[in-house]
């Protein structure tokens, strides 16, 4: 099947957790993924999710347990909904902060050409559902704190659904 | 006794020998109790390394050790000027009764090597972070107009006024139709 390039109004995405610190889990509540599991990286601005549409909630565990980056544990994968993101960026309107969902295919640590077409069963590209969440505004030297891309990433984390906890999830690092 | 604890101490195996030096003779003088002493030192050593400060202090030993990669998309290891600066500012908040409902689970390392504390209460939250000169914070009130802060320099020894002031709407501590 060809991944569309276009990614849809209604689609789902995936984020794939691999620390326990990313994962909210209080005595008598249901578990909930933390605004940090959402941030990028130093220096970037992008957050890599899976599209639902290509990728079902069980093969994302298999990606999430094979994938097991450098060392790290499998953890839990939380959904994320491209309504939900649209109506995130419609809130911080003033604040001159949103995000958008980007297509990029993925092979091992290395992004494929997007005018490339990728299909899902394609022996080359091995993350062919992978998508960024990508922030508008970039990473800014001059501030160690980040209170604006943690506001926005504080009210989407709201708006995610754990579908899937590898218990148990020790406290701790 | 358990009062006199200072609410910061972070009792280290030279805290209670000096504790037992000083008890012992009694003891012995009340050799049947021996069994008490050894449970009442027991209860100490509980009570001092469950103290919501010493908790908190230790979540914060833990995040000291992540190293790079520590999420499995990049992040990088806390470095230790934020570390130090969460400490001393652990210990401002609590000696300024600001840590009110600060708990480990809430204390959250970013990718990019800042820390966040979050203070909830039944009015809502105080989200602050920590970097390597600055603090910066946003309010999740329930009610009321919410504010935030970009990032203030600071010494981490005092609280940013703003900061201050959205702790103390957190805790009810002022009128909350002030906001």
């Amino acid at each position: 099947m060809l991944v569309e390039k276009n990614i849809r109004d209604d689609e789902t995405f995936y984020r794939v957790l691999f620390s326990p610190l990313h994962i909210s889990l209080k005595d008598g509540k249901e578990p909930k993924v933390k605004r940090e599991a959402l941030l990028p990286k130093p220096d970037g601005r992008e957050v890599s999710m899976f599209r639902s549409r290509y990728m079902g909630l069980e093969e994302c565990q298999t990606i999430g347990a094979e994938i097991q980056m450098n060392g790290q544990t499998f953890r839990a994968i939380g959904s994320l909904s491209h309504p939900e993101i649209a109506r995130n960026n419609h809130t911080f309107e003033n604040e001159h902060i949103s995000a958008m969902v980007i297509y990029s295919p993925m092979h091992g640590k290395d992004y494929v050409d997007r005018n490339i077409n990728v299909y899902t069963n394609d022996p080359d590209v091995d993350k062919p559902a992978h998508v960024d969440l990508t922030y508008s505004i970039p990473f800014s030297a001059d501030s160690d704190v980040k209170t604006k891309m943690r506001k926005y990433a504080s009210s989407l984390a709201k708006t995610m659904t754990v579908q899937y906890v590898k218990y148990p999830v020790q406290e701790g690092c | 006794m358990i009062a006199v604890l200072p609410s910061y101490a972070i009792p280290d195996q030279s805290f209670f020998e000096q504790f037992v030096s000083v008890t012992v003779p009694h003891t012995d003088m009340y050799a049947d109790n021996t069994e008490s002493f050894s449970k009442m030192i027991r209860l100490i050593e509980d009570f001092s390394m469950n103290t919501p400060v010493t908790a908190v202090k230790n979540k914060l030993s833990e995040l000291s050790q992540l190293t790079y990669n520590w999420d499995g998309y990049g992040a990088s290891a806390i470095p230790e000027r934020v570390i130090k600066n969460s400490y001393k500012f652990i210990d401002t908040l609590f000696s300024e009764d600001c840590a009110l409902y600060l708990s480990p689970e809430d204390i959250t390392p970013t990718p990019y090597g800042s820390i966040v504390m979050d203070l909830i209460s039944v009015y809502g939250l105080v989200s602050l972070e920590i970097g390597k000169t600055q603090i910066g914070f946003f309010t999740e009130y329930e009610d009321g107009e919410n504010f935030d802060s970009d990032g203030e320099d600071t010494d981490f020894r005092s609280i940013p006024d703003a900061l201050k002031k959205a702790i103390d709407l957190l805790y009810g501590r002022e009128i909350r139709s002030a906001c």
